[in-house]
């Protein structure tokens, strides 16, 4: 039923996300040719104008998806459609773990499309040895900070961005599942269990983080990655994989026993 | 044969109201069982318990034997008051959606009603007046051969020809060992296809009775001893 789930979702999301990165693309060339043209019109301030809305856009966009995604969630389970979803013969948390998949991997499509973009703005500001040498720069500062490690702080850095994007939409869902247990101004209730969610996971994670400020202190010279990054990135990977759990479980209890749609 | 659906002291709050308290009742195999009361009585309430939407503060629902969850879901088809149809997909979507996740869900049954009705499987749903998504959707849930129909107001918004047909198609697409539950206000319509019906008031089943008893003891019609006993 999982696998039935995920296609149907699929199914259910595509044509809007998939009409947001046409928009996507059309902005990326019509991005490409006004910075060209503006370019050569001598007006610096127009050129730096454009740019500035070319990056606007593509974080609009970023964001339309995440809104979009999460409002799905809601209208799919919570409101008149959720009177289908929930008498489906499955069980909650597979319909949690469905659309968790499919954000995910829309969430990803939209980083990757976001950076591809980017990058053919770039090229045509200049010439592919011109990047090469700007990456290859980049990349000695980047070897310089990393030391021997980089395929160990590449590991963690993509680990980091997929746990981080769990942990948002898990975050949304159980945010809008906490705001459907009250009588009246569900999605107030909802808007306002995001915020304190989101406050509360910040506290915890400063919390966290605070022994390794001291230990910086103390020992300056042996900072290095071994010692100081790393059990910092993992322990902060660790308590985001367990409020994850915990999302989850709060969102599939609310689904599971505490339903009530209007 | 087990009870298609029994309840024992079930009781269902909303904060501090009591929607049902303390319902007892049976319903047996093949018969169709018309849940009559006021607006705000528990009907709904009811129907929503026995389709897993609300879980119970107290007291028993089972469901051929089973609590409400997956397997109950299989057996019980469920027809809300509500459109829940997403409006942006077409019928034919939402056809292989139910085949998707309904063994029971027989296609050609969906497809020979939507013609009957001259519905355009390839019209999506926003084209669609609110009469029509009913009609769909009455179509999709009695396309299952199911065990328990439950009919949450299926012909409220459906003109009265249409009716006719809807009411047919209810009492010959299931089978005589189904059950079906409908709860409506429109009494005189559906009287003569009930076999029993019940009275809810309250949040609680006042009266349960067959048809025929009451056209034989009370001498009146069900629509006339609703009137009668839901009295403003």
């Amino acid at each position: 039923m999982l696998g039935k789930l995920i296609k149907h979702e699929f199914k259910a999301v595509s044509k809007v996300l998939g009409i947001l990165h046409i928009a996507l693309l059309i902005t990326t060339i019509m991005g490409i040719f006004a910075i060209n043209i503006s370019k050569h019109s001598g007006f610096i301030f127009f050129n730096e104008l454009t740019f500035i809305l070319y990056i606007f856009i593509l974080i609009a966009i970023s964001i339309a998806v995440m809104i979009y995604i999460v409002i799905r969630f809601y209208q799919n389970i919570f409101t008149d459609e959720g009177y289908l979803t929930n008498t489906l013969p499955v069980k909650p948390y597979e319909h949690i773990i469905a659309k968790l998949y499919v954000s995910f991997v829309w969430v990803i499509i939209n980083a990757i499309c976001t950076l591809i973009s980017f990058f053919f703005l770039m090229l045509s500001q200049s010439s592919i040895s011109e990047i090469k040498i700007a990456l290859w720069n980049y990349k000695s500062d980047l070897l310089d900070l990393m030391g021997n490690h980089t395929q160990l702080v590449i590991f963690l850095m993509i680990l980091g961005v997929f746990i981080s994007v769990i942990y948002m939409l898990i975050m949304s869902y159980a945010a809008i599942a906490i705001g459907q247990t009250m009588r009246n101004h569900k999605v107030l209730f909802s808007l306002g269990a995001y915020v304190v969610l989101y406050v509360l996971s910040q506290i915890v994670s400063t919390i966290i983080r605070l022994p390794f400020g001291f230990i910086s202190l103390l020992e300056t010279n042996t900072i290095n990655w071994n010692t100081f990054f790393v059990p910092i990135i993992l322990l902060s990977y660790l308590l985001s994989t367990a409020l994850i759990i915990l999302y989850f479980f709060i969102t599939n209890y609310i689904m599971s026993k505490k339903l009530n749609l209007d | 044969m087990s009870n298609i659906l029994e309840c024992s002291s079930l009781v269902k709050k909303y904060g501090t109201k009591t929607a049902l308290s303390e319902i007892d009742l049976i319903i047996e195999p093949g018969h169709i069982t018309g849940l009559l009361g006021p607006n705000g009585s528990g009907k709904s309430t009811l129907i929503k318990l026995i389709n897993g939407l609300l879980v119970p503060d107290s007291g028993v629902i089972r469901i051929n034997g089973m609590t409400p969850d997956v397997d109950t879901k299989k057996i019980v088809s469920y027809l809300p008051e509500r459109t829940y149809l997403d409006n942006s997909l077409k019928v034919k979507d939402i056809i292989s959606f139910f085949e998707d996740f309904y063994d029971n869900f027989n296609k050609e049954k969906a497809y020979d009603m939507l013609n009957h009705l001259k519905i355009n499987a390839n019209d999506s749903l926003r084209k669609m007046s609110k009469g029509t998504k009913e009609k769909v959707q009455l179509i999709l849930v009695m396309s299952r051969d199911a065990k328990l129909y439950c009919l949450d107001e299926p012909i409220a918004g459906v003109d009265p020809a249409a009716r006719d047909y809807i009411l047919n198609t209810i009492i010959s697409n299931y089978n005589e060992n189904a059950s079906i539950i409908i709860s409506t206000h429109l009494i005189s319509d559906i009287e003569n296809i009930l076999d029993e019906i019940l009275f809810i008031n309250q949040g609680k089943i006042t009266l349960k009775s067959t048809v025929d008893e009451i056209r034989f003891q009370e001498g009146k019609s069900v629509d006339a001893l609703f009137r009668e006993v839901f009295k403003c």
